[in-house]
């Protein structure tokens, strides 16, 4: 089926521009909205399939285009680097050091005062040497020296041993 | 439709089908070469990360290496116990306070959920004395210089001796 707007198209003669512009006019026509009503025209599907496949491929030229370019822009652009911090909370270190530091000192200070004192001054329920007829009513703290030396003077257990402030 | 025709469709068409399977194969092979620079990327940055992260904790323990030497010597060990309970006896017969250990063991430390409990060093102590003897020893406990706590704590007076009874423990975190 062949159109009847459309020039003649055989063998011998070449198509010339004004002939493809004719044939292109006549495919983009529209008579006051009233459509081609002839069913092929082969110069249209001809012209209509070039288009179709040029924007395809234009298409896919710009897409691959443009695809290349953000990958690109990504190979240059710098490998962002997400730093951890470590914690460590050093004013919590700083403290707990120096109250440990504190009590060592207490520590040793007690254990120093403790060293200082005379052994000799110090004496056990097991050392201590109190005649049986003396009251005595501490059995820990008093010095044998001191007992030994106030014995013929006193007269009550309060006296010869005296107590620590409470 | 004449042959010439036909032969110009079917080349046009191959044509086609070429340039655009050329363009779908390009394309592809973008994609995939995309995504595995993508997957380049966040492994760079992810092993950038660790580097960093490991150095970060490098210099860390480089510029904390003597605070944590000195908080561990603030954890009792296991071959430090037997120093620890005799200087304790030696420090109780100094002050003048009868000693008697009721209890020396350590509790294992456990693991739960990925929370690490270590080792505890128990060591329940009844001690008599006098009132200022004792008072010295419950200070010196108190100040043992590590990481402890006192569980209990009891003190009774014997008012016809005029003697101090106390009974307590001490729980010791031990060295991991």
């Amino acid at each position: 089926m062949e159109c009847d707007n459309v020039a003649p198209f055989n063998n011998e003669t070449m198509i010339e521009t004004k002939d493809i512009t004719k044939m292109v006019a006549h495919i983009v026509r529209r008579d006051k909205g009233i459509p081609d009503t002839n069913i092929m025209h082969p110069m249209r599907e001809w012209v209509v399939g070039l288009a179709v496949v040029f924007l395809l491929v234009a298409g896919g030229v710009v897409f691959n285009i443009i695809m290349y370019q953000s990958y690109s822009e990504a190979l240059s652009a710098p490998v962002t680097v997400t730093e951890t911090v470590v914690p460590y909370k050093a004013a919590v270190v700083a403290q707990a050091i120096t109250h440990y530091q504190t009590e060592r000192t207490r520590y040793k200070s007690l254990l120093g005062t403790v060293s200082a004192l005379p052994q000799s001054a110090v004496t056990s329920t097991e050392e201590r040497e109190i005649p049986s007829d003396m009251p005595v009513m501490s059995t820990t703290t008093a010095t044998t020296t001191a007992i030994k030396a106030t014995v013929p003077e006193a007269t009550s257990s309060t006296d010869m041993v005296p107590r620590p402030a409470r | 439709m004449i042959q010439r025709t036909k032969t110009t469709f079917g080349f046009a068409v191959l044509y086609s089908v070429f340039f655009i399977g050329g363009l779908a194969v390009v394309a592809y092979i973008i994609t995939i070469q995309g995504s595995q620079l993508e997957a380049a990327k966040e492994s760079i940055a992810e092993q950038s990360a660790k580097n960093a992260a490991y150095q970060n904790v490098m210099q860390l323990l480089d510029s904390s290496a003597a605070a944590r030497t000195e908080l561990s010597s603030y954890f009792i060990s296991e071959k430090d116990t037997i120093t620890f309970m005799s200087e304790l006896e030696t420090a109780a017969n100094t002050i003048g306070v009868t000693l008697n250990t009721t209890q020396l063991s350590i509790v294992p430390g456990t693991s739960k959920n990925g929370v690490t409990t270590p080792a505890v060093l128990m060591i329940g102590v009844h001690f008599t004395g006098g009132e200022s003897a004792v008072k010295k020893y419950i200070q010196l406990l108190e100040n043992v210089p590590y990481h402890k706590s006192l569980p209990n704590f009891s003190i009774t007076m014997d008012t016809t001796a005029d003697v101090w009874n106390v009974t307590t423990s001490l729980r010791l975190t031990m060295k991991p």
